[in-house]
């Protein structure tokens, strides 16, 4: 009711002020809609928001965004916004982490935005980077496919982050940045790496993502349909035991069964030389002491591309917003080349737009890591994470803790991913059902 | 006199029952409700009749698993209640320092299960762990990863949960022990009963009653057994140290499946009911209010 006496104000009295000659005195604060805009983050990624939003409200004078960043990544944010939808006080716009994408659309919590990103001036789909798109799309009973809920805030590769002075120090050359190693290349050099100092085991790499090994090697994780997890092909099963055999055979990695070995610490405290890990770590790692670089993920043969698993946020409007429109100008904001450019100076993300991605905007010269194009590379081969496949992903977890067998070295990958196949095939049907 | 009391009686216990209806019934009622639908909390519960408990009953390997787990944690109850008696008894003695031990042995009751289960989490590391530690000076060179090795993690568990428990049962029984009637352990003596015969025959069926108060309740609490297993293991590895309620509560509030959570929720309320039950039975047998 407010809005509409603020709207018949307006109606009045725009006439007589514009009669008046004086336009700046057009009071837009009492016209202005409010839209309210959650995420999370880091601290400095807050005063960047703020940044973008107050040039979006400058842009946009009838458009005021009420800004929360929840503190805490994952579990704790998705409770907050989910307890929001339910009290019936969904955000206008909000981060959609692309794992929590599927539950969320899959209730209708979702706006369709495609025929509003059609007609946008400002968004143009086929200037994205087309795994980041697609993620967040559904048909209804299909993620990936359909209609466009939300637009990628951003896109998040991986790639084989070194330790420049460990490699120095070994006499390792640092690995090309445009063509990966092959496996046997990067167990070679692995094996230079891993060395024993007193009490303290150093490892050529630590953490690599199976993901990445299944996919580069040309295997799946789970069929085109997302209905069938085919972890159990015996492609795959062979690249599951190449990533447990860096520990039980080559003893190059530690071994990921073992509770302390958190691969980021390793590689943070300089034990670890090479480690595959999400752009997301750069702001980190540039306050390192040590200098370090990226180059891409090995791929099993010479020639084969390198494929791994991308992260993303996607910026969603709720369903129930009674300002579709003005929340629209927001995502089109974030999401488009302006927002995009303030967004990626805070070293975390890779611009959602591959053309700016190309520019210095993202490449940053001057800065950690010299080599920033791998992650464009990595970004064009990437896929969204095997979690992001299903809107209940409980399987993944049940596949996460069985693993453990296999790098362990109590099962062959082959006989494990097998006796497992029927239980994560059931988890999966059963929990994604119509 | 009568009229009046017995309204201030009613008004005292009407907090409590209010209390019961509007934050315990309520939500009782409405899980009975849901555990008979398709509730995912962002949309409204859709009718699924018994589908939930069909699911539960045929198609959950996790059902199965982890119901064998929280049972296997049952172990420890009568171990646990065996051992508090002991102290109890040792307790009971005129000892110097009485109060310091009983205070000692009391401790972990007072303490919060999350504060122990992070401690014994770091007694069990394998790395820098108080028992790995011991076990290298042994010359043990390799000490085992107690919580991640499927086979040690829920002896592990165990023993701690019976550690957690002792002293809360120590005091219960404590104060049965200091309730045997002095004249049968005398005239029990005076026939020429052995310490061990005056036990069997007059201490504990004395202390029935109690011990079978610390029975029920623990097997009550041991099969919503979830805390400890929550802060320690997350029910890993493998599901191996999972227990029901654990999956109970990921089902439930990390994939807000709420209406199978419910149904879950349901099945070990009857668990308990029908345990219980049969230990009320049994317990005609052997417990005596003389």
């Amino acid at each position: 009711m407010n809005t509409q006496l603020a709207a018949i104000a307006a109606l009045v009295i725009a006439p007589v002020v514009t009669g008046c000659g004086s336009r700046d005195k057009a009071a837009p604060t009492e016209t202005r809609t409010t839209i309210s805009l959650v995420g999370w983050g880091a601290p400095e990624e807050r005063v960047i928001l703020r940044d973008a939003i107050a040039r979006f409200e400058q842009q946009n004078p009838t458009i005021r965004v009420e800004y929360t960043q929840v503190p805490g990544v994952g579990y704790d944010y998705l409770n907050k916004v989910r307890l929001r939808i339910v009290a019936r006080m969904a955000p206008d716009v909000f981060y959609v982490p692309d794992g929590a994408f599927g539950e969320i659309v899959r209730h209708g919590l979702l706006l369709d935005m495609d025929t509003l990103v059609a007609s946008s001036p400002v968004i143009r789909v086929e200037d994205m980077w087309p795994s980041a798109v697609d993620r967040y799309r559904w048909n209804g009973h299909t993620l990936h496919e359909g209609s466009l809920y939300a637009l990628p805030k951003d896109i998040g590769p991986m790639a084989l982050y070194y330790n420049k002075d460990v490699l120095k120090s070994r006499g390792v050359p640092p690995p090309d940045p445009s063509t990966p190693m092959t496996w046997d290349e990067a167990i070679a050099v692995w094996k230079k790496l891993s060395f024993r100092e007193g009490y303290v085991q150093h490892y050529g790499i630590a953490g690599y993502p199976y993901e990445a090994a299944v996919w580069s090697a040309g295997a799946d994780i789970v069929d085109a349909e997302r209905l069938t997890w085919v972890l159990d092909s015996p492609e795959a099963a062979a690249a599951v035991q190449w990533c447990a055999d860096l520990a039980l055979r080559h003893g190059v990695a530690p071994n990921p069964a073992h509770a302390d070995a958190n691969a980021g610490e390793l590689f943070e405290a300089g034990r670890a030389a090479m480690h595959i890990h999400g752009r997301w770590m750069v702001p980190r790692y540039r306050k390192l002491s040590f200098d370090w670089d990226v180059a891409p993920i090995p791929v099993p043969r010479a020639g084969m591309p390198s494929i791994s698993a991308s992260g993303s946020v996607g910026l969603g409007i709720s369903a129930t917003s009674k300002h579709p429109a003005e929340a629209f100008k927001l995502v089109e904001y974030l999401a488009g080349p302006e927002g995009q450019a303030q967004l990626t100076r805070t070293g975390l993300q890779v611009p959602n737009q591959r053309w700016l991605s190309a520019t210095d905007v993202f490449l940053q010269p001057g800065q950690r890591p010299e080599h920033a194009e791998v992650f464009l590379r990595s970004a064009e081969t990437s896929r969204p994470g095997p979690w992001t496949a299903t809107p209940n992903v409980f399987w993944h977890d049940v596949f996460s803790t069985f693993i453990d067998q296999v790098w362990r070295g109590d099962r062959s990958a082959e006989e494990a991913l097998g006796a497992m196949a029927p239980l994560i095939n059931q988890t999966l049907r059963e929990n994604n059902e119509e | 006199m009568g009229r009046s009391q017995a309204l201030w009686g009613y008004a005292f216990v009407a907090i409590p029952v209010l209390g019961f209806l509007v934050f315990a019934l309520g939500p009782m009622i409405a899980s009975l409700y849901l555990s008979f639908t398709d509730y995912q909390v962002l949309a409204p519960p859709e009718w699924v009749g018994l589908e939930n408990y069909t699911r539960l009953f045929t198609r959950d390997f996790f059902i199965g698993r982890t119901l064998a787990n929280t049972v296997f944690y049952l172990i420890g109850i009568p171990i646990g209640m065996a051992i508090s008696l002991l102290l109890a008894m040792a307790l009971n003695q005129k000892l110097r320092f009485q109060s310091l031990f009983r205070t000692v042995f009391f401790v972990p009751a007072v303490c919060s299960i999350v504060a122990a289960a992070l401690l014994w989490k770091w007694i069990y590391n394998p790395d820098y762990g108080l028992i790995g530690t011991y076990l290298r000076m042994l010359g043990v060179e390799e000490p085992p990863a107690w919580l991640s090795n499927p086979r040690l993690v829920k002896p592990s568990l165990v023993l701690m949960g019976i550690w957690g428990g002792l002293g809360y049962n120590m005091i219960l029984f404590l104060a049965a022990l200091q309730g045997v009637p002095r004249h049968l352990l005398e005239a029990a003596s005076l026939d020429g009963a052995s310490a061990w015969q005056r036990f069997w025959h007059v201490t504990l069926p004395a202390i029935s009653p109690t011990t079978f108060f610390v029975a029920v309740t623990g097997v009550i609490g041991g099969l919503q057994n979830f805390d400890q297993v929550y802060v320690m293991t997350r029910g890993g590895p493998e599901y191996g140290s999972a227990t029901f309620m654990l999956y109970l509560y990921v089902t439930g509030f990390q994939y807000f499946e709420m209406g199978y959570a419910s149904a879950m929720a349901w099945l070990l309320a009857a668990l308990v009911m029908l345990v219980t039950f049969l230990q009320f039975r049994l317990a005609r047998r052997w417990v005596s209010y003389a």
